[in-house]
């Protein structure tokens, strides 16, 4: 079985040097990133550098205090003398403003802490911990990752608490909820940050998708076909042969793009960007890394994986696509298509509240093959960790798999199969979807 | 029986069955083909021979009937088939961008030969349609004879026990033709290989075959040694005339001129 799949993926590896054209379009990619990468770096050196405009941080300190201590004091203190926080500035208001405040959006960051943050504290029995609330424009990264520090500074409150009081080890003391105010950016960095799959697939996926798409059609054009068919194989490694030569193209692929990023990456940080800006970048994802801990790696797991389905669905349907194709033309339609339907599904991201909708229309969507996975990414993005629509996801997305290289299956097993077109699909559907009769 | 290499059992072939396209390609087909024989199926255009040729090399299915080749079943046993059976399709081509060595290593690799074993093979086959001098050009520069040629040779990779050769004369000149008789003789003798060759050419049937086969419609309509064909429906002429009687022939109960 694995032989006969090695021969013809190994022919076709031969066949994709034999061909200047077919060689540029598994190589265009990775150009066409470092391109990217470059112009990217040249327009970030040209503009006014973002990261050191000074971060206002309004605060409304409402703290009572209780039994002549005043944590509100002690924290705010600790922001101002704190290495990572120190160098914000500062706005006192006084708690009149905060509800007309948080309903204009007036502020980049702004920190309420409540009348009864130190009675809470203090209140050795209440189960709940002290609370401060945290608002920002969560449109502005930089907003971002000053709220992550500002986090950090409440666990030094819980040690102090501890220490001085009462010597508790009760690390839930002081509790902090950030609430991200300006409206719909957390949906908008969702979204864009659900476009790396959408460049992912674009740029990993289509060069080996177009590469398998021609290497059947040219079977049927160039009339090899039959005489591959008239072999004591089984046909079905046929198939197997194919989709080992797209997987074999898609981690080639992957590969030369990992190292073209990666020097295009590392040649900016050594020679483009400034080592004072380096370094705030290196502690910029340190610091998220540490936040977010063990979830972040969870993430990238779920999300390779993921990567890795599309890719073998994107494979399994060029085959089986192929196999209907009568010729090149037709399968540059499939191609077309199948660019235009990623770009669909980043639209309806954009413009449907896919969040919001019912659960049940969430599990349809992430259902769908290929676009399931943009959708499933999009929703991991808004929930923060991995709900359970987006481990489904995974699941429709390898039943996907299945279900295409088994049409594929009977396909290729047709007897009209030197003979196919989309037409002839159309007009005899059974063909794909029911039993021949014995 | 044990001598018949191919037999057949009522063949039909309809497409597009129920359809108002549809056409009854093979009718009842008959056939035996004994061990070392070389067979010439002629007739018409349409008549239905290369879809006999597809289905004794199971690529396509019969609609009824049943068949065998070296006593393998064509539905059941259809890879041990395949395994002994070396076929030029009518509708062939070669890779384009493949040198004609590397394109019949790929078939030899798929028919399991070692490497030594290909090695040997394709030279052997090379010399014998005369590319020698072209072998590690890329096909595409190849003109059509000489890609038939090529294709003729891959159908001879792996010792197939039969061959089935639908139409080897299309395009080729006629020393290359008659090269290609001589070769699909000395293998009948030396290597007992059964050989079904369908074809136009007459002179080239004439002087091949063993026995031929006249196809009409789907049905046989004559069979004998091409001298009694000749003789029966010759009129006088020769096979050219004979099969042209037969083709055109006005007898059964269809009836109506060709
Ligand atoms: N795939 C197909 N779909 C529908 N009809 C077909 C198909 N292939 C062949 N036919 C029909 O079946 C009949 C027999 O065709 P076949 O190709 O077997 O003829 P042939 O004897 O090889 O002719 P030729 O000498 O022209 O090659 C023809 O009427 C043809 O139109
Ligand atoms: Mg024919």
């Amino acid at each position: 079985m694995f032989r006969e799949a090695w021969i013809i993926a190994k022919k076709e590896i031969k066949l994709l040097f034999k061909s200047t054209r077919r060689i540029l379009l598994l190589f265009s990619m990775p150009l066409v990133i470092l391109f990217i990468f470059a112009a990217g770096v040249f327009i970030a050196g040209v503009m006014p550098d973002s990261m050191d405009s000074q971060i206002e941080v309004t605060i409304i300190n409402d703290d009572a205090g209780f039994n002549n201590q005043n944590w509100g004091d002690n924290f705010y203190a600790l922001l101002k003398s704190m290495e990572n926080t120190k160098s914000y500035e500062y706005i006192n208001e006084t708690i009149d403003k905060l509800d007309s405040l948080i309903e204009e959006g007036k502020f980049e960051i702004l920190i309420y802490i409540p009348a009864n943050f130190s009675q809470i504290i203090n209140q050795s029995n209440v189960e709940q911990p002290s609370v401060i609330f945290i608002y920002y424009d969560n449109s502005n990264a930089q907003n971002e990752e000053a709220v992550l520090n500002i986090s950090y500074t409440t666990s030094a409150v819980n040690q102090l608490v501890i220490y001085v009081d009462y010597g508790l080890i009760n690390l839930n003391r002081v509790s902090i909820t950030s609430t991200g105010t300006s409206k719909g950016a957390g949906a908008l960095i969702a979204s864009l940050l659900t476009m790396i799959p959408l460049y992912l697939i674009i740029f990993l996926v289509i060069p080996p998708l177009t590469l398998v798409l021609i290497s059947v059609t040219i079977e049927r054009e160039q009339k090899t076909l039959e005489s591959l068919l008239l072999q004591p194989i089984d046909r079905k490694n046929i198939i197997a042969g194919k989709m080992l030569y797209g997987v074999i193209l898609v981690s080639f692929n992957i590969v030369t793009n990992l190292i073209t990023v990666s020097l295009a990456v590392a040649g900016s940080l050594l020679f483009v960007i400034p080592e004072d800006d380096r370094n705030e970048i290196g502690s910029t994802i340190q610091s998220i890394i540490a936040e977010t801990g063990f979830s972040v790696w969870f993430f990238i797991t779920w999300f390779i994986l993921g990567l890795i389905l599309v890719s073998i669905i994107v494979i399994a349907t060029a085959v089986l696509f192929s196999l209907m194709a009568k010729d090149e033309r037709e399968a540059n339609m499939v191609i077309s298509s199948v660019i235009i339907l990623p770009l669909l599904g980043t639209l309806l991201i954009m413009f449907v509240p896919i969040g919001d909708l019912p659960g049940i229309f969430q599990y349809i969507l992430v259902g769908i093959p290929l676009l399931g996975y943009l959708f499933a990414v999009y929703l991991s993005f808004l929930a923060g960790e991995i709900p359970i629509v987006s481990w489904l996801s995974l699941v429709f997305q390898f039943l996907w798999i299945i279900v295409i290289i088994w049409l594929a299956g009977r396909l290729i097993e047709s007897e009209g199969i030197l003979e196919i077109s989309f037409k002839r699909i159309l007009s005899k559907k059974n063909i794909l979807f029911f039993r021949r009769k014995k | 029986m044990e001598s018949l290499a191919v037999s057949t059992n009522n063949l039909t072939k309809i497409y597009n069955q129920g359809k108002a396209s549809e056409v009854v390609a093979l009718n009842n087909f008959n056939l035996g083909v004994k061990k070392g024989e070389i067979y010439g199926l002629l007739g018409g255009n349409g008549a239905g021979k290369t879809t006999t040729v597809r289905i004794l090399t199971t690529m396509i299915r019969a609609t009824s009937g049943n068949a065998k080749v070296l006593g393998y079943d064509i539905i059941t046993n259809s890879r041990e088939v395949r395994q002994i059976v070396g076929c030029l399709p009518q509708d062939a081509g070669l890779y384009e961008e493949f040198s004609a060595i590397e394109n019949l290593d790929f078939i030899a690799q798929l028919r399991g030969l070692d490497s030594e074993k290909r090695k040997e093979q394709r030279e052997e086959l090379i010399q014998l349609v005369g590319l020698e001098k072209r072998k590690n050009d890329r096909v595409e520069t190849f003109s059509g004879g000489m890609k038939r040629r090529l294709m003729i040779a891959r159908s001879m990779i792996g010792n197939p026990e039969i061959l089935f050769l639908d139409e080897p004369t299309a395009g080729i000149d006629v020393l290359v033709s008659r090269k290609v008789r001589e070769l699909i003789k000395q293998l009948a003798i030396n290597k007992k290989i059964t050989t079904i060759v369908s074809t136009h050419d007459m002179i080239f049937a004439e002087r091949l075959c063993d026995r031929v086969g006249i196809i009409r419609k789907g049905k046989l309509v004559a069979e004998d040694t091409p001298s009694a064909i000749v003789e029966k429906y010759g009129d006088g002429g020769d096979l050219e005339d004979a099969v042209v009687h037969l083709i055109g022939w006005v007898g059964d109960e269809e009836g109506e001129l060709a």
